[in-house]
Order: structure tokens, then sequence, then C-alpha cells
């Protein structure tokens, strides 16, 4: 037996540094950078929401000060609402689409992937301009109204929540779209086909069937839309020109305007919370759904 | 289709199931027309304003019109003069660009222990190097505001740049993970078994399998970078105009056609990054990732 007799294997030996760095390594400069350069500053906003100039120590004065202010409770409401009836609509346009894409064929599939990434990665604030241009007075909106005879007048549809309703659910709708597909393609259609030839009706066996069994694709979808809403800055900024204040609104305001950091980090610690709330809300439906209804 | 091939199964004779027949087709039709409507109109919704913007682009007039009046390239030929208008759009290319060098590095490099080895909180530091995505970029570019005004630091393109890969790096991480996980390990065995060190193992065969997935993330890395606004909003001295922000002011004061020519430009960039994701990983992987 020789010395070299044990080594004897196909790996050849490895090169010395593997010695020293292990494979998993390789994720700390990235990691370091995040949480030096991204999770250090956010413990800082929270830190800096429950403190309070003069005042010595942690404190609740910032949250009892903004959550008992009539505007702030109206602000923070408006911002709910228009976050769910946004996400309800593109549930709505999104959910069809969706479903055609799994029943059509390939050239169709690219087609609708493409129309639907175009506007992902085009600015927002290029796509708030357009709806500038598409809602204004003289807008395609109001030039077809009037053209058609439906209004004698254009409609004030440009800085109004309307307008920014409308702006916002094409902002959203492709973060609807890419959960849904997702999830959507997962499924097998012949379980909807068997629905049908078993007596249902093709409308009943798309709601009884596809529908629940898209579930997570509808949670996922309805998390991102709801939570990209409530935090979006750009649009109602510029779709709604001034004529309402959202919650992005106000942090952006009390941070650059007015300087006041405690009040800026304070509403955005209660964005986030709320934002949070929704995610977790929606999860334990999704959990309810695959061990309730469906999985029963 | 399928109610059509149950109804010639089904027996005929029966007048009950003729009525049922009918009703059914019927159903089956209205199911298929409104699934259409709706569909069509959202991808109709969808593309609208990437249309509109580029129409009003190529106007003739002083304002901006739709439908324009009279086509005319001139307010692209204008954006060459327009001084400020280039300055912000070479440094927006220069943020960008270092920002994706930046986020190419660290997150090639992240996505290796991510998919290949085994360690205890992997997941749980997936979910953290994701987590940019998720939280609104508002609230970071505050937060990032706060944390460069306490450790003393002056707002500079640097800071701009270190904030703007905190915000990409995710993009590069994933779609690297992504295509290192639909390699086959046993390529690596093989070059290793006939002799390759590991470095030749990486460079030669495991490397040009990830230029797709690395240039797709890259990609979506850029043109995020290049099109930031909120956080460029926090962090960028307010004499140090990007072009998102300039864009911002442009349309904020006056609805100018220049602002849609700039709006145009920006569309294309869009443009070729879905062409390039397509040709490089195909859109109907990329949904998957």
């Amino acid at each position: 037996m020789t010395p070299d007799g044990g080594r004897r294997g196909p790996s050849p030996r490895p090169p010395r540094w593997t010695h020293h760095l292990r494979l998993w390594q390789l994720v700390l400069p990235a990691s370091l950078f995040l949480a030096v350069y991204f999770a250090v500053p956010l413990v800082m906003l929270f830190w800096w929401s429950f403190h309070a100039p003069g005042v010595a120590g942690l404190t609740l004065g910032n949250f009892h000060k903004l959550l008992t202010d009539a505007f702030f409770l109206q602000t923070l409401w408006l911002s709910v609402r228009l976050s769910l009836e946004v996400t309800a609509v593109t549930l709505v346009l999104g959910f069809p689409l969706a479903y055609l894409y799994t029943r059509l064929g390939p050239v169709w599939r690219v087609s609708i992937l493409f129309i639907t990434l175009l506007p992902l990665l085009t600015s927002a604030v290029v796509r708030s301009f357009a709806w500038i241009v598409i809602l204004g007075k003289q807008g395609l909106i109001n030039g077809a109204l009037v053209a058609s005879g439906l209004v004698d007048a254009p409609v004030k549809l440009l800085f109004t929540l309307d307008g920014v309703r409308i702006a916002l659910a094409q902002v959203q709708l492709p973060f609807m779209l890419l959960p849904l597909i997702n999830a959507m393609e997962q499924l097998d259609p012949s379980l909807e086909t068997a629905a049908v030839s078993l007596g249902a009706s093709q409308a009943r066996a798309f709601f009884r069937v596809t529908v629940p069994l898209s579930a997570p694709g509808i949670v996922a979808g309805a998390i991102l839309s709801f939570a990209l809403t409530i935090s979006a800055f750009i649009t109602p900024a510029m779709v709604g020109g001034g004529s309402f204040t959202v919650m992005p609104t106000l942090i952006y305001q009390s941070a650059i305007v007015t300087l006041d950091w405690t009040i800026a980090s304070t509403t955005a610690f209660i964005l986030l919370a709320v934002a949070l709330l929704v995610v977790w809300g929606g999860m334990a439906i999704a959990r309810r759904y695959r061990y309730g209804p469906a999985g029963g | 289709m399928t109610a059509m091939r149950r109804e010639a199964a089904a027996p005929s004779g029966v007048a009950g199931v003729g009525a049922g027949r009918l009703r059914g087709r019927l159903g089956h039709a209205a199911f298929w027309t409104v699934m259409w409507a709706l569909g069509l109109g959202a991808l109709l919704y969808l593309l609208l304003p990437t249309l509109i913007i580029v129409a009003a682009s190529l106007t003739a007039s002083d304002y901006i019109a739709f439908p324009p009046h009279g086509l005319s390239v001139r307010w692209f030929v204008r954006l060459w003069a327009l001084e400020e208008v280039r300055v912000a759009a070479g440094r927006s290319l220069l943020i960008a660009l270092a920002a994706t060098a930046i986020s190419v590095v660290l997150g090639v490099a992240a996505a290796f222990p991510l998919v290949r080895s085994r360690f205890r909180g992997r997941e749980g530091l997936n979910a953290f190097l994701m987590s940019p995505l998720i939280l609104p970029s508002l609230v970071y570019g505050l937060a990032a505001l706060m944390f460069v005004s306490a450790i003393g630091v002056p707002l500079s393109i640097p800071v701009l740049v270190l904030s703007h890969v905190a915000v990409i790096v995710p993009y590069v991480i994933r779609t690297t993970a992504a295509s290192l996980s639909l390699l086959d390990p046993h390529l690596e065995e093989a070059a290793r078994s006939l002799g390759a060190n590991a470095w030749n193992t990486f460079l030669r065969v495991v490397l040009p399998n990830l230029v797709p997935g690395i240039a797709t993330g890259a990609a979506f890395a850029f043109i995020s970078s290049f099109d930031n606004l909120t956080v460029s909003l926090f962090l960028a001295d307010p004499r140090v105009e990007t072009l998102p922000i300039r864009l911002f002011a442009m349309i904020n004061f006056d609805l100018d056609p220049a602002a849609a020519a700039i709006s145009a430009v920006l569309v294309t960039l869009a443009f070729a990054v879905v062409v390039l994701a397509h040709w490089a990983i195909g859109l109907t992987r990329i949904v998957r990732l």
C-alpha cells in the first residue's frame, strides 16, 4: 500500500485557494452592502419615528399626534381606499387577459407579455405624462366623448381622483398580470373541460373551478398591486396635480418641503405598517384557500 | 370547442336536451365574448399611453396635440439644443452604467451560493436580498437620505449611484440565479473530470451559459436606474439633476412637446430592453422568474 493509496479518485486536488474561500462567502459582498446601505437606513427611519425633538428616550408621541389628526386620517383612508379600488380594477381586467393567455398559442402569448412588460419598463413619469395628455380637456377621451355626442362639454378628468384611478390602474396592471399568468399557467385546463363535460356551463366552470384554483395568483397579484399603489408617488402627484393628498405625497412634503423628518419617518412607518397588514391578511386568506374550500 | 365535442357525443332527439344545448351554446358564446372584450380591452389599455406619447412627440406644432398636427422630428432635433436636457441625460447615463456595473459584480457573485450551496439561513438571506424590490422606493429614498446625513456624507453622484445599486441589485441576483438553477450540474462535473480546474470550469463552461441571464438582469437594472425618480428626488443634490428629475420638472411646468420627445426616447429604451430579454431568455420564461 502506497501512502498515496487512499487518495485515488476521479477528482483532482482542489486549488489551494478553495481551502480558505468557501462558495457561500461569495454572498457576503452583496449582503454586507445591503445590510449597511439598505437595512441600517431603514432601522434609522424607524428609530426616528419613535423620537421627538425635546423628548428624551423613546416616545409614541409622533404616532399619537398623527393618528389623532383629522387631515392625516383622511389622507390615510383615501390612500387605502384608492389602493383597494385600483387593485379591484386591475383584477377585473387582468384576470380575463391572464385566462386568455393560458388558452392561446405561442404568438399570442409573446405578444401579451410584450405589451405587459413594455409599460412595466417605461418610466412612471412618462406613463403619467401620457395620461395627462389623454385625460386633458382636449385629450383623447374628451375628444371621443364630445365627438360621439355623449357629453356636450369636456368632462374634467385631469387633476381629479377619477383621472388618478384610471392612470394608476394602468400603471399597476402589469404587477397583477404577471403573478396571475404565473399561477394560472400551472393549472390543468382539462379540469375546466371536465366540469363542462359533466354539465356545468362554461361560465359556471370558470367561476367554480378556474377562479378558486387561481387563488394563489390572485392573492399574490393583489398584494403586489395594493402595496405598490399605496406607495405610488409619481402618478398621484402628476395626474392628481396637487388636488388631493395621499400618503406618499405627505412623506415627500414633510421630508423635502417642510423638512420635518420626524413626521416624514412616522408617516413612512405607518404606510409600511398598513401595507404589511394587508400582505399578512392576504397570505392568511391564501392559506385558508389552500386548506379550506379548494382543499376540502 | 369542448362544448361542441360534448354535444356531438350526447344523444339527441329529446326536446329538453335540445333547449339545454341551445342555452349552453349561447352561454358559451357569451362567456367567450366577455372574456375577449375584457382581455382585448386590457391590452389596449396597457398599450394606449405608449402609443399616445410616441405619436405626440412627432407633432409639428408648438404644443402637445393628439392626433399630432403634422408629422415632424423637429422636437427630437430640438432636444439636442436643450443643454439642461443633454447634461441631465449624460449624467443619468453615467449613474446608470456605474450602478449596473457594481450590481452585476455583487449580484452574480451572490447568485452562486444562493443556488449551489446549502447553508443555514439561505432562504432568509434570499428574501433579504430580494426585499428592495418590495419596499416602496420612496421610503427607501427617505431612509437613505437620513442615513447619509447622519454619517455626515455630503450628497454627491457616488452616493446616488450606491443608492441606485441597493434598489437594482435584486434584478441581477434573480435572473442570474434563475439561469444557474436551469444549468445542469453534470456539465460542470464533466468539465472537472476531463481535467479542467475550478477557474477554467467557471470561465469556460458555467459563465458562457449564464450570459443571457446576466445580460437580462443587467438590462432591467440599467433601465430601473436610468428611469429612477423617487430615490433620486431625495438623494440628488438640487443642482445636480438627473434626466427623470428634469423631465418631471418640465412636465409640471408646461406641456412641452420636447418632454414628449424625451418620453419617446425612454419608451424606445424600454422597447430595446424587452426585445433583449426576449432574445436572450424568452419572455415566456421571464414570467416564471
